[in-house]
């Protein structure tokens, strides 16, 4: 018997803490000033002052929200192209060119977009989705193509249309293979948003790149710590 | 009634089908046998359109099934298959519930015919329905794989070795019960199997293949007293009269007298094979005949094995 891993190690308590956390690190400075002075007693300027943090976590959650959309949408569209009886020609070399736009930094991604797209979130987000289809598509061919071939044909066999045997069989039992995919890719956004700093498109760059430039460590830790709760969040919220 | 004419299919070089005619009757189970690669299931496969024919028709009842698009014609016809295919993702109800969703049954009249069909293969409604396939024996994913296959009270049953995957005991046990559903359900059902001993056990009708072809058709009993051709007869071997007499039950027989004094017994619905093990087992040449606790006669090793030949 085939057995059904739903594959998913959701974690309800840890992301309730971590959210906590996460809330009173934005919301509550006084407090995140006094751990800041305890971690790196030698620093005078504690926290980036010239805007709350809640704006910058918001500009990141937009990026990692936009971008991740957009890439799940393709990335799913572009995996069901290539598992289905006409795309499955193209399966190695579109997987091919999806894996290659990963390999490429995204900051030269966002360097190349600037010119034509401007500054902003544009070239981010063109950077992170480019970055993070392939997880996506990958995951979903994967996980369509991990259905057990006997239960397609039954489905066909049983008068299922292609359409009722992708959506009644194929997606779900791919769903665990496909969510792994999509976690993977938000917990790289996370990270890969902190680049949009770079070309202004804000986010918890902006401190990070400010406590760099002033050879600041504990600026860099107040923007880089709600980025490293976020990417834990989600890994374990989905 | 099911008609194939001079149906063929090839794969690239094979032939997986050479030009096969074959009538199967309502209402009655026909087998397709023959050794693994034969086309039985290309064959099968034909009649609900999930292999497209490169010559030939068929037909059923009278229509051909080119007439049909593919998946409304699959709705009409019970399809069931060796590694079951149940839907992992999918409760036990869900599971038969399939084919009346997709013909758009209302969910209490699918409800209803759930709780039926899983009396009706020998399982607890209550305790399976909400059951995951994870959770069922080889046994019970069988059964409900059958269940399935009635879900929508199709006239035809298509089933590709649907007890393949059993251990012995469990093969033999859900035969048994298929073949009595059968005789209560009067499906026309084609039946594909390469195990001889469930060929002999189920079938009305056992069509036997060779290469693509078809090499001879009729009962059980007709292949064994008329081979047609040599490999009728090395493909069923010497225990196929053996197998033949457990198709048959000692009420089948003319009786004759009883045995003086004690002797063994069996009963009129014991098989004639059984028949002879006991025979053999207790040393004796003539058994009593029982009919509930009454002696109804006797019968003797002669009067089985004549009888067999001459008149089943
Ligand atoms: N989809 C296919 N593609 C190529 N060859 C096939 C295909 N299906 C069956 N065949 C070939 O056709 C022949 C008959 O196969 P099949 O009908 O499955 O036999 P059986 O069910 O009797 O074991 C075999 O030689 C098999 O290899
Ligand atoms: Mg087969």
């Amino acid at each position: 018997m085939t057995t059904y891993i739903p594959g998913i190690r959701r974690n309800p308590f840890g992301v309730g803490l971590l959210t906590a956390v996460l809330a009173l690190w934005v919301l509550y400075t006084p407090g995140v000033e006094a751990v800041l002075r305890f971690i790196f007693p030698g620093e005078t300027r504690l926290v980036y002052d010239r805007s709350p943090l809640t704006r910058f976590i918001g500009e990141h959650l937009a990026l990692v929200a936009v971008g991740g959309i957009i890439a799940i949408v393709l990335g799913t569209i572009g995996g069901l192209i290539v598992v289905s009886p006409i795309g499955r020609p193209f399966r190695d070399i579109v997987l091919r060119i999806a894996n290659f736009g990963q390999s490429v930094p995204s900051v030269a991604i966002m360097a190349l977009a600037v010119p034509s797209l401007g500054y902003g979130s544009r070239p981010v987000l063109l950077a992170l989705v480019i970055y993070s289809i392939l997880p996506v598509m990958v995951n979903v061919v994967a996980g369509v193509e991990s259905v057990p071939r006997s239960v397609v044909e039954a489905g066909r066999g049983m008068g299922m249309t292609r359409t009722e045997r992708l959506i009644q069989l194929e997606m779900p039992l791919a769903m665990p293979v496909i969510m792994t995919g999509i976690r993977t890719m938000l917990v790289i956004l996370v990270s890969a948003a902190t680049l949009g700093a770079v070309v202004g498109a804000g986010g918890l760059g902006v401190p990070i790149m400010s406590g760099i430039g002033s050879f600041n460590n504990a600026v860099v830790a107040y923007g880089a710590v709600p980025a490293i709760l976020l990417a834990l969040i989600i890994d374990q919220a989905l | 009634m099911i008609e194939l004419r001079n149906v063929t299919k090839r794969y690239d070089t094979t032939v997986a089908v050479d030009d096969v005619t074959l009538t199967v009757p309502d209402g009655e189970l026909t087998i397709l046998l023959g050794p693994s690669g034969c086309g039985k299931t290309t064959l099968l496969r034909t009649i609900n359109r999930m292999v497209e024919l490169d010559a030939g028709e068929v037909l059923i009842d009278g229509q051909s099934v080119r007439s049909t698009p593919p998946e409304v014609l699959r709705r009409h016809i019970g399809y069931a298959i060796q590694s079951v295919g149940l839907f992992p993702h999918m409760t036990v109800r869900r599971n038969i519930g399939t084919v009346p969703r997709l013909l758009g049954w209302e969910t209490a009249r699918i409800e209803a015919r759930v709780t039926e069909l899983l009396s009706l293969v020998g399982l607890d409604p209550v305790a399976y329905a909400d059951k995951r396939p994870a959770e069922l024996s080889g046994g019970e994913a069988q059964r409900i794989g059958v269940a399935r296959a009635l879900a929508a009270d199709p006239p035809v049953l298509l089933m590709d070795e649907p007890f393949g995957a059993l251990d012995p005991i469990n093969r033999e046990r859900l035969q048994r019960e298929f073949a009595s559903l059968h005789s209560r359900l009067g499906k026309t059902v084609v039946f594909v199997t390469h195990d001889i001993e469930e060929a002999v056990l189920l079938g009305d009708r056992i069509v036997l293949m060779r290469e693509g072809r078809i090499v001879q058709t009729g009962s059980p009993e007709e292949l064994w007293r008329g081979p047609e051709h040599q490999f009728v007869r090395d493909f069923f071997g010497d225990e196929f009269g053996l197998r033949i007499l457990s198709r048959h039950r000692i009420a089948d027989l003319k009786p004759g007298a009883a045995p003086q004094g004690a002797s063994a017994r069996v009963h009129l619905d014991t098989n004639l094979r059984d028949a002879l093990a006991i025979m053999v087992t207790e040393s004796v040449e003539r058994v009593s005949i029982l009919d509930g606790e009454r002696v109804v006669g006797g019968l003797s090793f002669c009067d089985i094995v004549t009888q067999v030949r001459e008149s089943l």
